[in-house]
């Protein structure tokens, strides 16, 4: 097994600890309900999952360790699109939140493009126009919710 | 299809749903309002329960008589979750101009805060109107020996067993909860999901009787369940035969309305075309047909100053039957 | 006899098939949509209905149940959106076919199972209607707990390569599924005081970030390549061989979809988890699923289109609505003057029949805007990868906005896309995830009644005779996935 695996074991391990013991209590209570307690089921899942982690943990020491092996899975050109890809998203969320959807939008699909590697400028300008206006129009027109 | 003929139907076909989207933006561009103050555009409904339950229905239907009246869309937008909380508490931060208002039941501000945490209270709106009233009934398998809930009740007692019915919501709880220590009886909630959750463990004989709000009509007329009670103050307006809880002698009622609320600070004359524009929709015969024969609901048309007081009165009533249960 | 060929000839005349098709045509734009479902739909057109007769006004409504059942297997082909709740089970083996180019087999397989999934739920609606909602009635919350626990053994065979990191997963899937006000108490559980988990963490929300969001963020790795591959080549015909292989696959599903969706309660997103599950568990090569396996879409679409017509037998037969939109259906039916329920059998048998005609014309003009559509979509799969991941990604927040009602629902799919992302890279099953909180609400509702309906005595269960042998055929289940793992890592080591 991976040492990937005894990372992410230890890590629900200890964020179970956590959920058990801080969240749960804060969050649900243990009485009330005949049939079962509101916390009974959440407490199951999450002891079971610590269990099952704890053995993830185990059987990732156990095993046999392959050569090339590091404790986060993803290559370094992985990780990076992961975070630009959500920084990206959330720029964009906080745009449509507090300047609007036409805008957010075009920013969105425009920047992803970019970052994409697209640099055809007539689909730059096209993509966004055909997509985000006719969502927009959609949206507001046909289904009359209501957009930042 | 050989690649040819594709290439000449996405063709053709591109042209046509140019031709379709054109269409659309012309249709769809919104005639401007030419009336004065509110309202300015579409007015959101923001309706506290899930898309068919009868709070929906209703706002669904006095929404094309209201967009007629007042010449702007009212749009109907469901907001479920925590019994109209959600919605209540999405309209508290809106802007209060008129154009955005909740239509939920009246619990949502006179009951469920005994019970849940909420983020409003009953003084966070103005409580324009009141459009119907729910009638919730006991309702049990025909092929049960009793013909009103007392005798199901009694039953229960002379054969020392305790009860158990199908509930879906806090209230019916605390209202069995009453009857419970009326009468000395045991009476367990089988929680079910919705009121047709309800109807259909009462249909499959899985408890001795269930509680349900409006959703019971359809299966009443048929015959594949039968009425032992009502719960509100007035007997049903379909089926008077049928007792009422306190026609039993039991000391406790039910009353569930369904309300039309704007936050507190919306202008006093946008409030009174609101009120004005609901009470002349709700007034429409074919909404009171639609109400009493289609969800089974008492058709009702208040305006603002009934509606306070009624609502003030719900709440204290409330408080007195959550005091005398004794919060479980 | 007559009274059957008089409703033909009722819901053939021009109208009726205008409405019928209208119908349809709105149910697939619909469900190819995400973030616009098959409830608001349908409340939507409720009122339009007031100007239709009945016959016209209940078939187009059910019209739009079925064309948005099988629309929603679009976007969960092209872009892994489930369109429709019920359509992610798609998305597990539909998605990895585009990316390997055959998109259009996909659409097309998904097309035949959803057809042929509804119009044998029609059949057995006609047919069947009274007896089989008897039978329903003997199916209580102690018997759905059965199938329920039943249905958690497929999670072991789901897991892919390890069953610890799966089981971690639906465990997860559980414990989030537990999210919003518990049934019994009405109490907040894990809400953080937030008024928008009151009903639960939405399943589209969750199903778009973890499926759709964090792929199209594990796309962008391909950036740099000026073309990058597009989801559908020219050359992808759909072969003999494995439409054949199919057919076992949508028979099955389909019975199970309608008997799955004859339970009220139930759902058609358990239906077609389930039914993908079955299939998978039980194929002779399971390892091709979740790469790309035409018999996992035909399974999840089969089931899930006959979940539609199966769920209203309980609606025409006891006028129960087994669902929401089953729920909208009764209106209109009261709108009409009609009670659904035995009497409508005996009164109202003239509009049933044209009402069931109407039904399989339904399911005829649902396989020809299938079949054109699938055929526009593929195309829109060819554009340059940058166009769909942009697009996908805009489409994915609007939804998510759209289903969660406010930015809430959009931060949600943001925290969900990086929870996927999180579980591909550590090689945790997302599947089971979502099994797992798909059917945790009503796992919990219905153990909980069972508690209280048996007092919490165990003795009870032999009154309980078909949950006794759904709970044996369980055991029989895990025990030969246990012998099937214990002889395949013997293969292993030895």
């Amino acid at each position: 097994m991976k040492p990937s695996d005894l990372a992410a074991g230890t890590v629900l391990i200890l964020l179970g600890l956590y959920t058990l013991f801080v969240v749960l209590p804060a969050q649900t209570s243990a009485t009330g309900g005949i049939g079962l307690a509101p916390r009974d089921l959440p407490a199951l899942a999450t002891l079971v999952v610590i269990g099952l982690s704890a053995l993830l943990v185990v059987q990732s020491c156990i095993a046999k360790l392959p050569g090339r092996a590091s404790f986060w899975p993803a290559s370094w050109h992985e990780t990076l699109t992961m975070f630009v890809g959500f920084a990206l998203a959330l720029a964009a969320t906080l745009a449509f939140q507090f300047v609007g959807f036409i805008v957010g939008g075009a920013v969105l699909i425009v920047s992803i493009m970019l970052f994409m590697g697209e640099r055809n400028w007539l689909r730059l300008l096209f993509t966004p126009t055909v997509v985000v206006g006719g969502m927009y129009l959609f949206v507001t027109r046909l289904l009359h919710v209501t957009v930042p | 299809m050989t690649r040819a003929a594709e290439n000449w139907c996405w063709r053709g076909h591109r042209r046509q749903v140019c031709l379709a989207l054109a269409a659309t933006f012309v249709a769809a561009w919104p005639v401007s309002s030419w009336a004065q103050g509110w309202p300015t555009k579409p007015v959101n409904l923001i309706v506290g329960y899930g898309a068919g339950g009868g709070v929906d229905q209703m706002a669904r239907a006095l929404s094309p008589k209201a967009s007629e009246d007042v010449k702007q869309p009212f749009v109907v937008h469901n907001r479920p979750g925590g019994g109209g909380a959600v919605a209540a508490v999405s309209v508290k931060a809106a802007p209060a101009d008129g154009h955005t208002l909740v239509l939920t039941t009246s619990t949502t501000f006179t009951f469920d805060h005994h019970f849940a945490k909420a983020d409003f209270t009953v003084a966070d709106f103005r409580h324009v109107a009141i459009i119907g009233q729910f009638q919730e009934v006991f309702v049990s398998h025909p092929s049960r020996p009793w013909k009103t809930l007392q005798d199901a009740i009694a039953d229960a007692k002379a054969q020392s067993r305790d009860l158990k019915y199908a509930s879906f919501y806090q209230l019916d709880r605390v209202v069995t909860a009453l009857l419970a220590k009326q009468s000395g009886v045991k009476i367990t909630a089988v929680p079910t999901q919705g009121g047709a959750g309800v109807v259909n463990a009462v249909i499959a004989d899985q408890v001795d009787f269930g509680f349900t709000g409006g959703t019971w009509g359809p299966s009443v007329t048929s015959g594949t369940i039968k009425l032992l009670a009502s719960a509100p103050r007035d007997p049903l307006k379909s089926q008077s035969q049928v007792p009422t809880l306190r026609q039993l002698g039991y000391d406790v009622e039910t009353e569930v309305f369904v309300t039309v609320s704007v936050p507190k600070d919306t202008p006093e004359a946008v409030v009174r075309k609101i009120e004005a524009t609901f009470n002349k929709a709700a007034g429409d015969p074919a909404y009171a047909k639609f109400c009493e024969e289609g969800l089974q609901v008492r058709h009702f048309n208040l305006g603002e100053a009934d509606t306070k007081k009624a609502l003030a009165e719900q709440s204290e009533r409330y408080a007195k039957l959550v005091t005398a249960v004794g919060n479980p | 006899m007559e009274a059957v060929i008089a409703g033909f000839g009722a819901a053939l005349t021009p109208s009726n098939v205008a409405f019928v098709g209208l119908g349809v045509l709105l149910g697939y734009v619909v469900g190819v949509l995400p973030g616009f479902n098959r409830p608001t739909a349908l409340a939507l057109a409720v009122p339009l209905t007031f100007y239709m007769g009945p016959i016209s006004g209940i078939a187009f409504l059910i019209g739009i149940s079925k064309g948005s059942a099988t629309g929603g297997a679009v976007s969960a082909i092209l872009i892994n959106t489930p369109g429709e709740a019920s359509s992610a089970a798609t998305c597990l083996d539909g998605y990895p076919l585009a990316r390997k180019g055959r998109a259009r087999s996909a659409l097309l397989i998904a097309l035949v199972a959803s057809v042929w999934g509804d119009i044998f739920a029609t059949l057995v609606l006609i047919a069947l209607a009274q007896p089989l909602s008897r039978v329903a009635l003997l199916i209580g919350p102690v018997e759905i707990c059965a199938v329920l626990f039943f249905a958690l053994t497929f999670i072991a065979s789901l897991s892919g390569a390890s069953l610890l990191k799966g089981l971690i997963s639906a465990f997860l899937g559980i414990l989030l599924g537990t999210v919003g006000l518990d049934a019994e108490t009405g109490t907040p559980r894990l809400t953080f005081g937030q008024a928008e988990l009151f009903d639960g963490l939405p399943l589209m929300v969750i199903a778009i970030g973890v499926l759709a969001l964090s792929e199209m963020i594990v796309q962008m790795e391909e950036r740099g390549q000026q073309q990058g591959t597009p989801l559908a080549t020219g050359g992808d015909r759909l072969r003999a061989h494995e439409i054949r292989a199919c057919v076992p696959v949508i028979l099955r599903s389909s019975l199970l979809g309608t008997v799955l969706g004859v339970i009220p309660g139930l759902g058609a997103s358990v239906a077609s988890f389930l039914a993908y599950s079955w299939v998978r568990s039980t194929s002779s090569t399971p390892e091709r699923f979740g790469q790309g396996a035409l018999e996992g879409v035909a399974a999840a679409e089969a089931a899930d289109n006959a979940v539609v017509p199966a769920g209203l037998i309980p609606l025409f037969a006891l006028g129960i609505p087994g669902g929401i939109a089953a729920a909208l259906i009764i209106g209109a039916f009261m709108i009409h003057g009609i009670t659904p329920g035995p009497l409508m059998f005996l009164n109202h048998a003239h509009v049933l029949n044209a009402i069931y005609a109407s039904m399989l014309l339904a399911s005829v003009l649902m396989f020809a805007f299938g079949y054109f559509g699938s055929g526009l979509f593929a195309r829109l799969a060819q554009l340059p990868l940058s166009v769909i991941v942009a697009s996908v990604v805009f489409l994915c927040i609007v939804g998510a906005y759209i289903e969660g009602g406010t930015m809430f629902g959009v931060y949600l799919v943001l925290g969900f896309a990086v929870l996927g992302w999180l579980l591909r890279k550590f090689d945790f099953s997302y599947v089971t995830f979502l099994i797992g909180f798909v059917l945790t609400p009503t796992l919990e509702l219905s153990l909980r009644q069972a508690l209280i309906l048996t007092d919490r005595n165990p003795y009870a269960l032999l009154q309980h005779p078909i949950a006794l042998a759904i709970l044996a055929v369980t055991a029989l289940a895990v025990w030969r996935m246990a012998s099937r793992r214990r002889a395949v890592t013997g293969l292993a080591t030895s």
